[in-house]
């Protein structure tokens, strides 16, 4: 039975022949649908109207990124880092800075103002995500309303990151040593204002999402994935928070200052969508508050924002992680004493969530799909790091990092093509 | 709150849309945008720094045209907006602030060959 349960469901066959007993009916979503706005393959299998299982391919938007930081400096990966993902882009970047900074043994003068500032990139990042992802879930429930209303809204902290940084979703404020631009007290007092109001319009999402019925009805009891499932499934970030984990990296193990904020960590026991929208408004809500305290910070604390790194970084190597707006996401660098790094590793927040996703949709209606399936914030972009490769001879193989690796290699070295 | 959310799209039939018509009304871009270079010939010292931090070379020092050799003789940086990640590198590492990032991102052009600007003809 263990077997059955928890097979792997990264791997499916083409003509079926694998399905679970009992379905009658295959229905595959992706990677070109109209739902998603992500390339990825979904194969659900149906009883009736009930879905008995559900599988996933994921891997048509592998870009290759991890190669191309190889040929790149240290400090040019930093701008490309970000590009991992086209929302939590500061996320990235901050969890690189660090294995960096760790790297070449700056970590401890890092003054006290650059990570404030760091903090508040990522803090307006997990707003405007988070904005943008229960508007999304709001149009896929079939509520547009809701999702101009949100989208609307989420414009106002979209308009402070840009004032900070110069660009919208891609703020880029991190440099290994400490951050590129300054908060001046102009800026900041402009953005308070506006982070009240946006406070107040929050709320009013969150009244929306719990009193509407016709929205609440549509998530509520939909799609349960109990306690005792996220342990076995182990999803990571707001996913696991709606289920009963309480386990956020800013409070388990904190970086940066987050030991030194006020805030509180914001987990649900029902499990249902309906639960990790509402752990998502007020995770936006409690970093509202957050960004609040760090402008207030910003006022007395004093220091260079920028120390110096020379662009060799020495032989070592460090992993570390960070709290993404969609959970966990690791890094894992190797530096060999040049400026290039030698290996680097990114594991994506998506990833760890699809197998509790798979697992949330056990025995629900097929309609109920999309906001299932919209229920982990899927993020394809940055989560096509795994490779289970297609050969183009119609030929069938999976092959697995360190492969692809030495391939490539070889097919570098020998001028030949990859396969 | 049964008529909550239908309050608020009432409220929105008698507010200002939030759309611009663009070319006549324009938001104002904030001047930390990354946007278009702009590059100083005359105080470049061509030390190519910022050819050689950009990520996506889309910086290359290159020799003046004859006929202002003798006032440039030495090279000075080509960029092509194409290759451009608007990352602003090129900005943090100039020694003597000759290349700055505009406002201005309105970059589109009808040839491919006119996103090559070259340190004679970039704006100042």
């Amino acid at each position: 039975m263990v077997e059955k349960t928890f097979r792997s469901r990264f791997r499916t066959e083409v003509d079926g022949s694998d399905a679970p007993p009992g379905a009658d009916h295959h229905i595959f979503i992706g990677p070109q649908h109209p739902w998603a706005e992500e390339p990825a393959h979904f194969i659900i299998h149906l009883k009736g109207e009930r879905v008995v299982e559900a599988d996933i391919r994921i891997g048509f938007n592998f870009r290759g990124m991890e190669k191309a930081m190889e040929a790149r400096t240290w400090r040019q990966n930093t701008m490309l880092v970000p590009r991992a993902c086209g929302i939590c882009s500061a996320v990235h970047q901050n969890v690189y800075v660090r294995v960096v900074d760790r790297l070449a043994g700056v970590e401890d003068q890092i003054s006290e103002r650059a990570r404030l500032i760091r903090m508040f990139s990522l803090e307006a990042e997990r707003i405007h995500s988070h904005m943008l992802w229960y508007g999304i879930l709001a149009h896929d429930a079939g509520f547009d309303t809701m999702l101009h209303i949100s989208w609307r809204d989420r414009e106002i902290i979209m308009d402070i990151v840009e004032d900070f940084s110069g660009n919208r979703v891609n703020p880029s404020l991190m440099l290994p040593g400490g951050v590129k631009r300054d908060i001046s007290k102009e800026k900041a007092d402009k953005a308070k204002p506006l982070l009240g109001e946006l406070t107040k319009k929050v709320e009013y999402h969150k009244k929306v999402f719990v009193e509407e019925a016709s929205i609440r009805n549509r998530l509520e009891d939909v799609g349960v994935l109990s306690k005792d499932d996220a342990k076995k499934t182990s999803p990571n970030g707001p996913t696991g928070r709606a289920s009963g984990l309480p386990f956020d990296i800013r409070k388990s193990y904190p970086y940066e200052l987050y030991d030194e904020l006020d805030w509180k960590l914001v987990y649900y026991t029902e499990g249902d969508v309906l639960a990790t929208t509402l752990v998502r408004i007020d995770e936006t809500l409690e970093s509202l508050q957050m960004c609040k305290q760090i402008l207030d910070k910003l006022e007395t604390s004093k220091g260079e924002i920028l120390a110096r790194v020379r662009p060799r970084i020495p032989a070592g190597e460090y992993m570390t992680r960070g709290e993404a707006p969609r959970g966990e996401d690791i890094h894992y660098g190797i530096a060999n004493g040049t400026d290039k790094p030698e290996r680097y590793k990114i594991r994506a927040p998506s990833l760890g969530n699809i197998d509790a996703t798979l697992k949330r949709m056990d025995g629900e209606y097929i309609a109920d799909m999309p906001v299932i399936l919209r229920s982990y914030d899927p993020c394809f972009s940055c989560t096509n790091r795994v490779m289970i490769v297609n050969d183009t001879t119609g030929e069938k193989m999976i092959i697995g990092q360190d492969e692809f690796a030495q391939k490539a290699i070889k097919a570098k070295k020998y001028n030949r093509p990859f396969f | 709150m049964k008529l909550g959310i239908i309050k608020e799209v009432f409220k929105n039939v008698f507010t200002k849309p939030m759309t611009l018509l663009f070319p006549f009304e324009r938001l104002e871009i904030p001047e930390r945008n990354r946007g278009e270079h702009s590059f100083d010939i005359d105080t470049c010292i061509s030390c190519g720094a910022c050819a050689r931090i950009c990520p996506n070379l889309a910086l290359e020092m290159i020799e003046a045209p004859p006929e202002m050799k003798e006032k440039y003789p030495k090279t000075y940086p080509q960029i092509d907006i194409g290759k451009c990640c608007f990352c602003g590198l090129c900005e943090d590492t100039c020694p003597k602030g000759s290349i700055k990032l505009t406002t201005n991102v309105f970059l589109a052009t009808f040839d491919k060959d006119d996103t090559v600007r070259s340190p004679m003809s970039w704006n100042k």
